[in-house]
């Protein structure tokens, strides 16, 4: 399956009660999001209709597994800090890889 | 004349939304409003449209509370103690709740009540305890399981009755993070943590927990919604990584919905809500403020039927709802207990029987019957004739039909038997005794028999009424090691072995006579089949030398398609399933007899799609 790969906040609801993703949406295409704001969809004309929506910027799937991977790291250097209790219960977050 | 609805044309229904599929199988995932406060930790409570988050941790933990009223988060009254890992009053609501444990640093006996407008301390529990399980109501509830850096996992259950908090029976298996489902004397206890994560599920009846169906994928730090005959989980830690799966309970069995995805896998999900209508409302690999929504059709909603159309007026699409069948491929199923092959299967994938086969390439026959529930064979009465050679089927799991087969050089068998869901019965023969025959129907009271060998090879065909055999029209070549799928009155006869030739022959019966039709891509011997006369898929088989083929091919009525493999190259398995987009292989011969089976599903689901040019 091909993917465009996009960054946008979240905004949940706004004050329309519309949302960022709709069932509609999830209807039409596959869409799944990462750390950093990053959101893969579908190659079709709904995917591509929902990064208008949502007022998404596009970016090529290099520049979108970058920022996935700042995050990541981030939040690793973030669980190394914690304490060892901590780290007895949780795992470490995993790096992750765009399909 | 023409008509006027010829001249007039057809109404299309005019929509601004998609209908939905009805139940939870159609719900999805949906972005809901963020919250004020990001975390992970959080005590969650109430429903997708009145939730109460309190508590969790950011990087240190935080007391904030916020209520949900299905658009917006509002900060409320912080808790007394900023505190995370604490177990909600999961039936409880925006007006009464309790969080009870918690930590880090360390875990607590604390317990806070919610009445609406504030936070208040009260009686703390009897163990202390971090990332528990909870249940019931603020007047009623139940929390289990949990941590302590001085125990550990946990399998301790307490009962609270309003006033005290009182010590009950442990679990069967210790941990902490269990999602949170049900009341104080019907609970759930989900996957929990463990090396490696526990998939296993407990049920609480308002005394003792005990074992059932364990969820699919293990993980800890699940979201959950619902009562413990109806309840979602999701989200979670699956340790390493996090879990973006809903599972559904239906009281029995664990199914798969739709992901969590428009935020990302969590390893935390809030509680509450009901099996419909759940909300996720922590995020990772840090916290994080995303809130999710997931929602089914509700009463009020349009419901899909297939092959209804209309007219999206605010996107200018036309539509259509249709059945979208996925690619179809095989996984592994539960072993037969005898390995075996040449053995003959009826019924549905899930609900098979399967009877006799040869025990080894010498030849020596048997009489075993399994029964297959779709996980697990269990031995049941055995045939009275002990055979094999792949002797003919019909009809299903309660109800099957057996008659022909052999049991070496020159002993075929005529006898017929059925089985009426707990042991056989020899009724009338068939006229012509053979082995390696082809046979199918629906039931065991309408069948038919082909081809099979005897001294030779034979194109003989009879049907059965549920009393007697009838010699009806020969199939167009002699032939062996075919199979059939189909009924007595509209079947299909593939591959087969004539002597010198494997074929890739098809013949189709219409109740009175053979024609052929469309060969096979592959000619084979010893291969199985699933399906009616007009919608079928073979696998397997025998190709002659050099061997055998794990190649599946699908009928559509008219023309074969080449679709995934079989996992194990095999002839000689037994072939249960009615229907081409489910079936049921099991043992046959790879380069030894085996017991494994293989299970062939092609996912289908009702979606409304685009009418494009």
């Amino acid at each position: 399956m091909a993917y465009k790969y996009s960054v946008k906040a979240n905004w949940g609801k706004n004050a329309n009660g519309d949302s960022f993703i709709r069932h509609e949406d999830r209807k039409m295409f596959h869409i799944e999001g990462f750390p950093g704001d990053v959101w893969i969809t579908e190659d079709n004309v709904y995917g591509g209709r929902w990064i208008g929506r949502v007022a998404g910027v596009e970016k090529t799937k290099a520049e979108a597994q970058a920022i996935v991977d700042a995050e990541i790291t981030a939040a690793q250097a973030a669980y190394d800090a914690e304490s060892d209790e901590y780290k007895a219960r949780y795992s470490r977050p995993t790096d992750i890889t765009l399909p | 004349m023409a008509e006027f609805k010829t001249i007039k044309g057809q109404t299309i229904q005019n929509r601004t939304s998609d209908p939905l599929v009805a139940g939870v199988a159609g719900a999805t995932w949906t972005s809901g409003n963020n919250l004020n406060t990001s975390r992970q930790g959080a005590s969650t409570t109430g429903t997708q449209t009145a939730s109460i988050v309190g508590g969790g941790q950011t990087t240190t933990p935080v007391a904030n509370t916020e209520t949900y009223d299905g658009t917006s988060w509002t900060e409320v009254n912080d808790m007394n103690d900023a505190i995370g890992g604490m177990a909600p009053s999961v039936r409880g609501s925006t007006t009464a709740t309790f969080a009870a444990g918690g930590g880090p640093p360390g875990a607590t006996v604390n317990v806070e009540f919610w009445n609406s407008t504030t936070w208040t301390e009260g009686t703390n529990l009897n163990t202390e305890t971090l990332d528990a399980g909870g249940a019931g109501t603020q007047t009623a509830g139940l929390v289990f399981m949990g941590y302590a850096p001085s125990t550990t996992n946990q399998d301790n259950t307490e009962s609270w009755d309003g006033t005290s908090w009182t010590e009950l029976n442990d679990l069967n298996n210790a941990g902490y993070g269990s999602a949170c489902i049900g009341t104080q004397t019907a609970a759930l206890a989900t996957g929990r943590a463990g090396n490696p994560t526990k998939a296993k599920v407990e049920e609480w009846d308002g005394t003792s927990w005990s074992n059932t169906t364990d969820q699919n994928t293990g993980r800890f730090g699940t979201g959950g919604a619902g009562l413990n005959t109806n309840a979602l989980i999701f989200a979670g830690n699956e340790n390493p990584g996090a879990s973006a799966k809903t599972e559904h309970w239906n009281g029995t069995s664990w199914t798969e919905l739709a992901d969590l995805g428009t935020g990302s896998p969590a390893y935390q999900g809030g509680c509450g809500g009901s099996a419909g209508v759940a909300l996720r409302t922590n995020g990772e690999p840090s916290p994080a403020n995303l809130v999710e929504e997931f929602t089914a059709a509700q009463i009020t909603d349009s419901i899909v039927t297939e092959g209804q159309m209309f007219y999206r007026t605010d996107t200018g699409d036309m539509k259509v709802t249709l059945t979208d069948y996925g690619t179809g491929a095989w996984e592994s199923g539960g072993s037969l207990n005898t390995a075996r092959d040449q053995l003959t299967g009826v019924g549905t994938q899930t609900a098979s029987l399967v009877f006799s086969g040869n025990l080894s390439p010498g030849a020596v026959t048997t009489e075993i019957t399994e029964s297959y529930d779709g996980t697990s064979f269990t031995e049941v009465s055995d045939l009275n004739t002990t055979r094999g050679y792949r002797l003919g089927g019909a009809g299903t799991q309660t109800a099957a039909l057996a008659f022909g087969g052999g049991s070496g050089p020159g002993v075929d068998f005529d006898e017929t038997e059925t089985w009426d869901g707990s042991s056989w019965t020899e009724v009338a023969d068939l006229n012509s005794a053979r082995e390696s025959l082809g046979g199918a129907g629906l039931t065991n009271t309408a069948a038919i028999a082909a081809g099979g060998y005897d001294s030779a090879h034979r194109a003989y065909t009879e049907t059965w009424d549920g009393s007697s055999w009838t010699e009806v029209s020969d199939l167009n070549t002699a032939k062996s090691y075919g199979t059939i799928a189909g009924t007595s009155t509209s079947s299909i006869h593939i591959g087969g072995y004539t002597g010198p030739a494997y074929l890739a022959q098809v013949e189709v019966w219409d109740g009175s006579s053979w024609t052929e039709t469309t060969d096979l891509n592959t000619a084979r011997s010893y291969l199985g089949s699933s399906g009616i006369s007009t919608s079928a898929v073979v696998f397997g088989g025998y190709l002659g030398p050099p061997g055998n083929t794990a190649n599946t091919e699908q009928w559509n009525g008219s023309t074969w398609t080449e679709v995934a493999n079989l996992g194990t190259t095999r002839y000689g398995s037994s072939s249960s399933g009615q229907s081409s987009s489910s079936a049921l292989a099991a043992g046959g011969y790879t380069s030894e007899i085996v017991a494994s089976t293989e299970e062939w599903n092609i996912p289908s689901s009702i979606t409304n799609l685009t009418i494009t040019d």
